[in-house]
Protein backbone atom coordinates (compact mmCIF):
# COMPACT_ATOMS: atom_id res chain seq x y z
CA UNK A 1 0.00 0.00 0.00
CA UNK A 2 1.30 3.92 -0.95
CA UNK A 3 1.92 6.31 1.24
CA UNK A 4 -0.78 8.07 -0.38
CA UNK A 5 -3.79 5.23 -0.37
CA UNK A 6 -2.61 4.63 3.59
CA UNK A 7 -3.35 8.11 4.58
CA UNK A 8 -6.49 8.36 2.28
CA UNK A 9 -7.86 5.39 4.50
CA UNK A 10 -7.12 6.18 7.76
CA UNK A 11 -8.34 9.67 6.88
CA UNK A 12 -11.47 8.00 5.91
CA UNK A 13 -12.04 6.01 9.11
CA UNK A 14 -11.70 9.25 11.60
CA UNK A 15 -13.91 10.83 9.45
CA UNK A 16 -16.07 8.12 9.82
CA UNK A 17 -15.69 7.51 13.46
CA UNK A 18 -15.71 11.43 14.27
CA UNK A 19 -19.14 11.51 11.78
CA UNK A 20 -17.54 14.36 9.61
CA UNK A 21 -18.38 15.34 6.28
CA UNK A 22 -15.96 15.04 3.46
CA UNK A 23 -13.17 17.81 4.01
CA UNK A 24 -14.38 18.96 7.36
CA UNK A 25 -11.43 17.11 8.80
CA UNK A 26 -7.69 19.10 8.53
CA UNK A 27 -4.31 18.10 8.97
CA UNK A 28 -3.93 19.59 12.51
CA UNK A 29 -7.27 20.44 13.80
CA UNK A 30 -7.99 18.75 17.15
CA UNK A 31 -9.51 15.96 17.59
CA UNK A 32 -11.06 16.66 21.24
CA UNK A 33 -11.51 20.21 20.94
CA UNK A 34 -12.23 20.44 17.42
CA UNK A 35 -14.13 17.38 16.73
CA UNK A 36 -15.68 16.41 20.01
CA UNK A 37 -13.75 13.47 19.96
CA UNK A 38 -13.57 11.00 23.28
CA UNK A 39 -11.39 8.50 24.52
CA UNK A 40 -13.65 5.92 22.76
CA UNK A 41 -13.86 7.20 19.92
CA UNK A 42 -10.01 7.68 19.93
CA UNK A 43 -9.61 3.88 20.87
CA UNK A 44 -12.13 3.15 18.35
CA UNK A 45 -9.82 4.28 15.80
CA UNK A 46 -6.71 2.72 16.84
CA UNK A 47 -9.02 -0.63 16.56
CA UNK A 48 -10.24 0.28 13.52
CA UNK A 49 -6.50 1.00 11.92
CA UNK A 50 -5.36 -2.28 13.07
CA UNK A 51 -8.24 -4.16 11.99
CA UNK A 52 -8.67 -3.19 8.79
CA UNK A 53 -4.81 -1.46 7.71
CA UNK A 54 -2.71 -4.28 9.68
CA UNK A 55 -0.85 -1.76 11.62
CA UNK A 56 -0.54 -2.35 15.46
CA UNK A 57 -0.53 1.23 17.37
CA UNK A 58 0.20 0.71 20.94
CA UNK A 59 -2.18 3.09 22.62
CA UNK A 60 0.63 4.87 24.53
CA UNK A 61 1.28 6.79 21.43
CA UNK A 62 -2.32 8.32 21.83
CA UNK A 63 -0.58 11.43 23.25
CA UNK A 64 1.11 11.62 19.93
CA UNK A 65 -1.95 11.90 17.92
CA UNK A 66 -4.25 14.70 18.38
CA UNK A 67 -4.57 15.60 14.97
CA UNK A 68 -4.51 13.90 11.71
CA UNK A 69 -1.04 14.65 10.89
CA UNK A 70 -0.30 13.23 14.59
CA UNK A 71 -1.80 9.92 12.94
CA UNK A 72 0.11 10.30 9.96
CA UNK A 73 3.10 10.43 11.66
CA UNK A 74 2.76 7.81 14.05
CA UNK A 75 1.26 5.19 11.65
CA UNK A 76 4.19 5.67 9.25
CA UNK A 77 6.83 5.66 11.66
CA UNK A 78 5.59 2.11 12.75
CA UNK A 79 4.59 1.69 9.12
CA UNK A 80 8.06 1.99 7.88
CA UNK A 81 9.64 0.45 10.94
CA UNK A 82 7.83 -2.90 9.80
CA UNK A 83 8.61 -2.71 6.22
CA UNK A 84 12.43 -2.29 6.81
CA UNK A 85 11.90 -5.40 9.04
CA UNK A 86 13.05 -3.45 12.28
CA UNK B 1 -67.83 -9.51 46.79
CA UNK B 2 -64.54 -7.52 45.10
CA UNK B 3 -63.39 -4.38 46.61
CA UNK B 4 -61.90 -2.34 43.60
CA UNK B 5 -60.58 1.18 43.66
CA UNK B 6 -61.05 3.67 41.29
CA UNK B 7 -57.81 4.78 39.14
CA UNK B 8 -56.34 8.03 38.57
CA UNK B 9 -56.46 8.55 34.83
CA UNK B 10 -53.51 9.83 32.96
CA UNK B 11 -53.92 11.63 29.77
CA UNK B 12 -52.15 11.38 26.63
CA UNK B 13 -50.84 14.53 25.23
CA UNK B 14 -49.07 13.46 22.45
CA UNK B 15 -47.88 10.43 20.61
CA UNK B 16 -45.18 9.27 18.09
CA UNK B 17 -45.17 6.56 16.39
CA UNK B 18 -42.61 4.70 13.51
CA UNK B 19 -44.38 1.42 12.03
CA UNK B 20 -44.17 -0.66 8.69
CA UNK B 21 -47.27 1.77 7.83
CA UNK B 22 -44.63 5.12 8.00
CA UNK B 23 -43.94 7.51 10.52
CA UNK B 24 -47.14 9.01 12.51
CA UNK B 25 -50.62 8.35 13.21
CA UNK B 26 -51.58 9.68 10.23
CA UNK B 27 -50.04 6.83 8.65
CA UNK B 28 -51.50 4.13 10.73
CA UNK B 29 -54.50 5.46 9.83
CA UNK B 30 -54.34 5.03 6.55
CA UNK B 31 -52.92 1.48 6.47
CA UNK B 32 -55.49 0.78 8.75
CA UNK B 33 -58.61 2.45 6.49
CA UNK B 34 -57.24 1.02 3.75
CA UNK B 35 -54.51 -1.09 3.79
CA UNK B 36 -50.50 -1.07 3.16
CA UNK B 37 -49.55 -1.05 -0.51
CA UNK B 38 -45.92 -1.89 -0.58
CA UNK B 39 -44.18 -3.14 2.62
CA UNK B 40 -40.37 -2.35 3.07
CA UNK B 41 -38.33 -5.27 3.34
CA UNK B 42 -35.92 -5.56 6.25
CA UNK B 43 -32.02 -4.45 4.95
CA UNK B 44 -30.07 -4.58 8.43
CA UNK B 45 -28.73 -7.54 8.26
CA UNK B 46 -25.57 -7.86 10.27
CA UNK B 47 -22.23 -9.31 9.85
CA UNK B 48 -21.81 -12.67 9.51
CA UNK B 49 -24.63 -13.94 9.46
CA UNK B 50 -25.00 -16.71 7.42
CA UNK B 51 -28.48 -17.77 7.34
CA UNK B 52 -30.78 -14.82 6.34
CA UNK B 53 -34.14 -14.43 7.25
CA UNK B 54 -36.81 -17.49 7.78
CA UNK B 55 -39.22 -17.70 4.65
CA UNK B 56 -42.60 -15.47 5.83
CA UNK B 57 -43.39 -11.90 5.40
CA UNK B 58 -40.92 -9.46 6.98
CA UNK B 59 -42.47 -5.71 7.23
CA UNK B 60 -39.65 -3.76 8.20
CA UNK B 61 -40.11 0.54 8.72
CA UNK B 62 -39.90 2.29 5.89
CA UNK B 63 -37.14 4.96 4.83
CA UNK B 64 -36.86 6.56 8.86
CA UNK B 65 -35.29 9.91 7.60
CA UNK B 66 -32.34 9.81 10.44
CA UNK B 67 -30.87 12.82 9.86
CA UNK B 68 -34.27 14.82 9.25
CA UNK B 69 -34.98 13.98 12.60
CA UNK B 70 -32.56 13.49 14.78
CA UNK B 71 -29.52 15.36 12.95
CA UNK B 72 -26.38 14.11 11.94
CA UNK B 73 -24.36 13.73 15.06
CA UNK B 74 -23.68 11.32 17.67
CA UNK B 75 -25.47 8.21 15.68
CA UNK B 76 -22.44 6.64 13.81
CA UNK B 77 -23.02 3.84 16.70
CA UNK B 78 -26.54 3.99 17.69
CA UNK B 79 -28.63 0.83 16.36
CA UNK B 80 -31.77 0.62 14.90
CA UNK B 81 -33.39 -0.89 17.44
CA UNK B 82 -32.38 2.85 19.87
CA UNK B 83 -33.23 4.45 16.66
CA UNK B 84 -36.73 3.55 16.75
CA UNK B 85 -37.58 4.85 19.83
CA UNK B 86 -35.72 8.00 19.63
CA UNK B 87 -37.82 8.90 16.20
CA UNK B 88 -40.77 8.21 17.82
CA UNK B 89 -40.07 10.10 20.89
CA UNK B 90 -39.05 12.87 18.95
CA UNK B 91 -42.20 12.72 17.28
CA UNK B 92 -43.84 12.98 20.79
CA UNK B 93 -41.99 15.38 21.86
CA UNK B 94 -42.49 17.45 18.48
CA UNK B 95 -46.05 17.52 18.93
CA UNK B 96 -46.72 17.79 21.65
CA UNK B 97 -46.11 21.90 20.66
CA UNK B 98 -44.62 24.16 23.50
CA UNK B 99 -41.50 22.67 24.02
CA UNK B 100 -40.19 20.97 26.98
CA UNK B 101 -38.59 24.03 29.76
CA UNK B 102 -35.36 22.41 31.60
CA UNK B 103 -37.22 22.33 34.42
CA UNK B 104 -40.03 20.16 32.40
CA UNK B 105 -37.32 18.11 31.20
CA UNK B 106 -36.16 17.44 34.92
CA UNK B 107 -39.51 16.14 36.03
CA UNK B 108 -40.00 13.90 32.89
CA UNK B 109 -39.09 10.32 32.76
CA UNK B 110 -38.85 7.25 30.56
CA UNK B 111 -40.60 3.96 30.61
CA UNK B 112 -40.76 1.56 27.87
CA UNK B 113 -41.66 -1.73 26.83
CA UNK B 114 -39.12 -4.24 25.36
CA UNK B 115 -37.92 -7.72 25.91
CA UNK B 116 -34.30 -7.84 25.52
CA UNK B 117 -33.62 -4.77 23.73
CA UNK B 118 -31.84 -5.14 20.20
CA UNK B 119 -30.81 -8.76 19.84
CA UNK B 120 -28.90 -7.67 16.78
CA UNK B 121 -26.30 -5.66 18.44
CA UNK B 122 -26.38 -8.28 21.33
CA UNK B 123 -25.44 -10.95 18.92
CA UNK B 124 -22.88 -8.64 17.26
CA UNK B 125 -20.86 -8.06 20.29
CA UNK B 126 -21.20 -11.29 21.36
CA UNK B 127 -19.82 -12.78 18.29
CA UNK B 128 -17.15 -10.38 18.30
CA UNK B 129 -15.71 -11.50 21.77
CA UNK B 130 -15.18 -15.07 20.59
CA UNK B 131 -14.03 -14.01 17.43
CA UNK B 132 -12.03 -11.06 17.22
CA UNK B 133 -8.06 -11.66 17.66
CA UNK B 134 -7.83 -9.03 21.27
CA UNK B 135 -9.90 -7.72 23.39
CA UNK B 136 -9.58 -4.13 22.01
CA UNK B 137 -10.76 -5.07 18.37
CA UNK B 138 -14.49 -5.83 19.54
CA UNK B 139 -15.35 -2.52 18.90
CA UNK B 140 -16.29 -0.77 22.20
CA UNK B 141 -18.39 2.17 21.01
CA UNK B 142 -21.12 -0.71 20.49
CA UNK B 143 -20.69 -2.12 23.56
CA UNK B 144 -23.52 0.29 25.29
CA UNK B 145 -26.24 -1.26 22.80
CA UNK B 146 -26.21 -4.54 23.79
CA UNK B 147 -27.82 -3.64 27.44
CA UNK B 148 -31.72 -3.87 27.79
CA UNK B 149 -32.30 -0.33 28.90
CA UNK B 150 -30.00 1.28 25.84
CA UNK B 151 -32.68 2.65 24.21
CA UNK B 152 -34.13 4.66 26.95
CA UNK B 153 -31.28 6.02 28.27
CA UNK B 154 -30.48 7.53 24.86
CA UNK B 155 -33.51 8.94 24.83
CA UNK B 156 -32.95 10.40 28.15
CA UNK B 157 -29.37 11.67 27.44
CA UNK B 158 -30.29 13.18 24.17
CA UNK B 159 -33.46 15.08 25.24
CA UNK B 160 -31.92 15.89 28.85
CA UNK B 161 -35.17 14.34 30.58
CA UNK B 162 -33.85 13.33 34.04
CA UNK B 163 -36.39 11.50 35.48
CA UNK B 164 -37.32 7.86 36.17
CA UNK B 165 -35.73 5.95 33.69
CA UNK B 166 -37.59 2.38 33.55
CA UNK B 167 -37.46 -0.97 30.86
CA UNK B 168 -40.40 -3.02 31.53
CA UNK B 169 -39.63 -6.57 29.94
CA UNK B 170 -43.19 -8.94 30.42
CA UNK B 171 -43.43 -10.21 27.03
CA UNK B 172 -46.46 -9.82 24.69
CA UNK B 173 -48.25 -7.42 27.73
CA UNK B 174 -45.35 -5.85 28.43
CA UNK B 175 -46.91 -2.67 27.68
CA UNK B 176 -49.75 -2.86 29.60
CA UNK B 177 -46.66 -3.61 32.57
CA UNK B 178 -45.36 -0.46 31.40
CA UNK B 179 -48.58 1.98 31.48
CA UNK B 180 -48.94 0.24 35.41
CA UNK B 181 -45.76 1.50 36.14
CA UNK B 182 -46.38 4.86 34.44
CA UNK B 183 -49.44 5.21 36.89
CA UNK B 184 -47.52 4.76 39.81
CA UNK B 185 -44.74 6.27 38.74
CA UNK B 186 -46.87 9.49 38.27
CA UNK B 187 -48.99 8.78 40.92
CA UNK B 188 -46.26 8.55 43.76
CA UNK B 189 -45.05 11.85 42.48
CA UNK B 190 -41.84 10.68 41.11
CA UNK B 191 -41.91 11.99 37.98
CA UNK B 192 -44.89 14.67 36.46
CA UNK B 193 -44.91 13.65 32.95
CA UNK B 194 -43.76 10.53 30.94
CA UNK B 195 -42.91 9.16 27.85
CA UNK B 196 -44.47 5.83 27.61
CA UNK B 197 -44.27 3.16 24.97
CA UNK B 198 -42.86 -0.31 23.67
CA UNK B 199 -40.13 -0.82 20.91
CA UNK B 200 -38.78 -3.81 19.11
CA UNK B 201 -37.08 -3.76 15.73
CA UNK B 202 -37.16 -6.40 13.30
CA UNK B 203 -34.20 -9.04 13.14
CA UNK B 204 -32.83 -12.39 11.25
CA UNK B 205 -32.65 -13.51 15.07
CA UNK B 206 -36.09 -12.74 16.24
CA UNK B 207 -37.95 -13.79 12.80
CA UNK B 208 -36.32 -17.29 13.02
CA UNK B 209 -37.50 -17.07 16.70
CA UNK B 210 -40.88 -16.42 16.01
CA UNK B 211 -40.95 -19.02 12.79
CA UNK B 212 -39.17 -21.75 14.69
CA UNK B 213 -41.46 -21.50 17.53
CA UNK B 214 -44.59 -22.09 15.65
CA UNK B 215 -46.48 -19.76 18.21
CA UNK B 216 -47.67 -17.46 14.98
CA UNK B 217 -49.79 -19.21 12.19
CA UNK B 218 -47.21 -19.85 9.21
CA UNK B 219 -47.81 -16.81 7.12
CA UNK B 220 -48.31 -14.51 9.90
CA UNK B 221 -46.05 -11.34 9.15
CA UNK B 222 -42.88 -10.61 11.79
CA UNK B 223 -42.59 -6.30 11.94
CA UNK B 224 -41.35 -3.90 14.26
CA UNK B 225 -41.80 -0.57 15.30
CA UNK B 226 -42.18 1.88 18.36
CA UNK B 227 -45.30 3.77 19.17
CA UNK B 228 -44.29 6.51 22.33
CA UNK B 229 -47.13 8.58 24.24
CA UNK B 230 -46.40 11.72 26.54
CA UNK B 231 -48.64 11.33 29.38
CA UNK B 232 -49.14 13.13 32.64
CA UNK B 233 -52.12 12.96 35.32
CA UNK B 234 -55.41 13.74 33.50
CA UNK B 235 -56.51 16.38 36.62
CA UNK B 236 -53.11 18.27 36.22
CA UNK B 237 -52.99 18.54 32.78
CA UNK B 238 -56.43 19.93 32.63
CA UNK B 239 -55.71 22.27 35.75
CA UNK B 240 -52.97 23.50 33.21
CA UNK B 241 -55.00 23.89 30.56
CA UNK B 242 -53.38 21.48 28.32
CA UNK B 243 -55.83 19.14 25.98
CA UNK B 244 -55.18 15.56 25.68
CA UNK B 245 -55.99 12.94 22.77
CA UNK B 246 -57.53 10.01 25.38
CA UNK B 247 -57.36 9.20 28.98
CA UNK B 248 -55.56 5.74 30.02
CA UNK B 249 -58.19 4.33 32.61
CA UNK B 250 -57.48 1.38 34.63
CA UNK B 251 -55.03 -1.27 33.78
CA UNK B 252 -54.79 -4.84 34.70
CA UNK B 253 -51.92 -7.34 34.10
CA UNK B 254 -51.13 -10.46 35.52
CA UNK B 255 -49.41 -13.53 35.14
CA UNK B 256 -51.66 -16.92 34.59
CA UNK B 257 -49.65 -19.43 33.81
CA UNK B 258 -48.00 -20.63 30.27
CA UNK B 259 -49.22 -23.99 29.89
CA UNK B 260 -53.30 -24.25 31.16
CA UNK B 261 -54.95 -22.27 28.50
CA UNK B 262 -58.46 -22.34 30.61
CA UNK B 263 -56.79 -20.85 33.89
CA UNK B 264 -55.02 -17.78 31.01
CA UNK B 265 -58.77 -17.32 29.74
CA UNK B 266 -59.64 -16.69 33.36
CA UNK B 267 -56.88 -14.64 33.86
CA UNK B 268 -57.45 -12.63 31.00
CA UNK B 269 -61.66 -12.04 31.68
CA UNK B 270 -60.40 -11.22 35.52
CA UNK B 271 -58.13 -8.06 33.98
CA UNK B 272 -60.89 -6.96 31.74
CA UNK B 273 -63.80 -6.69 34.18
CA UNK B 274 -61.64 -5.26 36.73
CA UNK B 275 -60.19 -2.84 34.37
CA UNK B 276 -63.70 -2.08 33.27
CA UNK B 277 -65.35 -1.76 37.09
CA UNK B 278 -62.07 0.06 38.48
CA UNK B 279 -62.34 2.69 35.12
CA UNK B 280 -66.03 2.82 36.05
CA UNK B 281 -66.72 1.89 32.31
CA UNK B 282 -69.31 -0.79 31.88
CA UNK B 283 -69.40 -3.53 28.96
CA UNK B 284 -72.27 -1.11 26.98
CA UNK B 285 -69.71 1.82 27.23
CA UNK B 286 -67.11 0.12 25.08
CA UNK B 287 -66.74 1.22 21.21
CA UNK B 288 -64.11 -0.86 20.47
CA UNK B 289 -61.51 -3.76 21.25
CA UNK B 290 -57.81 -3.65 19.99
CA UNK B 291 -56.99 -6.95 20.43
CA UNK B 292 -53.20 -7.74 20.64
CA UNK B 293 -53.04 -11.74 20.19
CA UNK B 294 -53.90 -11.25 16.86
CA UNK B 295 -51.88 -14.42 14.87
CA UNK B 296 -50.88 -15.87 17.49
CA UNK B 297 -52.27 -20.32 17.49
CA UNK B 298 -54.78 -20.92 19.68
CA UNK B 299 -54.38 -17.23 21.82
CA UNK B 300 -56.03 -15.25 19.35
CA UNK B 301 -59.32 -17.52 19.68
CA UNK B 302 -58.90 -16.86 23.36
CA UNK B 303 -58.38 -13.70 23.48
CA UNK B 304 -61.24 -12.94 20.78
CA UNK B 305 -63.74 -15.31 23.16
CA UNK B 306 -63.10 -13.73 26.29
CA UNK B 307 -63.49 -10.35 24.90
CA UNK B 308 -67.12 -11.69 23.19
CA UNK B 309 -68.22 -13.14 26.92
CA UNK B 310 -67.42 -10.17 28.75
CA UNK B 311 -69.22 -7.69 26.94
CA UNK B 312 -71.58 -9.62 25.41
CA UNK B 313 -72.52 -8.15 22.12
CA UNK B 314 -70.84 -7.60 18.66
CA UNK B 315 -68.21 -4.94 19.30
CA UNK B 316 -65.95 -3.73 16.51
CA UNK B 317 -62.44 -5.40 16.87
CA UNK B 318 -59.26 -3.53 15.66
CA UNK B 319 -56.17 -6.01 14.69
CA UNK B 320 -53.08 -3.82 14.61
CA UNK B 321 -50.90 -6.69 13.81
CA UNK B 322 -52.68 -7.55 10.65
CA UNK B 323 -51.47 -4.17 9.08
CA UNK B 324 -47.86 -4.01 11.33
CA UNK B 325 -46.84 -7.78 11.81
CA UNK B 326 -46.19 -9.32 15.11
CA UNK B 327 -44.49 -6.56 17.23
CA UNK B 328 -43.91 -8.44 20.26
CA UNK B 329 -43.23 -6.04 23.29
CA UNK B 330 -44.18 -3.07 21.29
CA UNK B 331 -47.85 -4.72 20.67
CA UNK B 332 -49.65 -2.89 23.07
CA UNK B 333 -48.60 0.58 22.34
CA UNK B 334 -49.29 0.26 18.68
CA UNK B 335 -52.38 -1.24 19.60
CA UNK B 336 -53.15 1.84 21.71
CA UNK B 337 -52.02 3.67 18.78
CA UNK B 338 -54.24 2.37 16.49
CA UNK B 339 -56.88 3.23 18.62
CA UNK B 340 -55.90 6.80 18.66
CA UNK B 341 -55.13 6.56 14.93
CA UNK B 342 -59.02 5.22 14.39
CA UNK B 343 -60.11 8.01 16.34
CA UNK B 344 -58.95 10.65 14.62
CA UNK B 345 -62.27 10.89 12.86
CA UNK B 346 -64.55 12.35 14.87
CA UNK B 347 -67.76 11.33 16.57
CA UNK B 348 -70.92 12.21 18.21
CA UNK B 349 -69.59 11.34 21.67
CA UNK B 350 -66.58 10.18 23.66
CA UNK B 351 -65.23 7.03 22.62
CA UNK B 352 -64.05 4.26 24.85
CA UNK B 353 -61.72 1.13 24.01
CA UNK B 354 -60.31 -1.79 25.43
CA UNK B 355 -56.47 -2.89 24.97
CA UNK B 356 -56.48 -6.33 25.69
CA UNK B 357 -53.43 -9.07 25.74
CA UNK B 358 -52.54 -12.72 26.57
CA UNK B 359 -49.19 -13.59 25.58
CA UNK B 360 -47.81 -17.26 25.36
CA UNK B 361 -45.76 -16.66 28.31
CA UNK B 362 -48.50 -16.29 30.46
CA UNK B 363 -48.74 -12.66 30.80
CA UNK B 364 -52.28 -11.03 30.02
CA UNK B 365 -54.02 -7.48 30.85
CA UNK B 366 -55.95 -5.19 29.36
CA UNK B 367 -56.40 -1.49 29.25
CA UNK B 368 -59.24 0.81 29.42
CA UNK B 369 -58.79 4.15 27.14
CA UNK B 370 -61.29 7.03 27.07
CA UNK B 371 -61.10 9.69 24.32
CA UNK B 372 -60.98 13.32 25.86
CA UNK B 373 -63.54 15.64 24.25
Amino acid sequence: MTLDVLQEKIRGIISQELELEDGELTADGHFIDEYDADSLSLITILARIEKELGIVVPQDELPNMPNLQGVFDVVGTINSRESQGV
Amino acid sequence: MTTTVAVRPLTITACGVVSPAGLGLGALEEALRSGVDDYTAPDNPFEGAVDGYPPRPLWAVPDLRVAEHLGRKGLRHIDRFTMLGLIACKLALDESGTALTDEDRADTGVVMATNTGSLVSMLEVGRDTLLQEKPYLVNPARFPNVVTNACTGQIAIRNSLTGVNVVVSGGQAAGLAAVRFARTAIGDERSRRLLVGGVEELSQVAAWGWHKSGALHEDAPVGEGSAVFLVEDAEAASTAGRSGLADLLACEVGYYGAGDSEWRARGLRSCVERALERSGVGADDVDVVSLGATNHRRLELLEDRVVQEVLDRPVPRVRVSEVLGELYSASVPLQIAAVLALWREPADHARTALVTSVGGDGNAGCLVVRECR
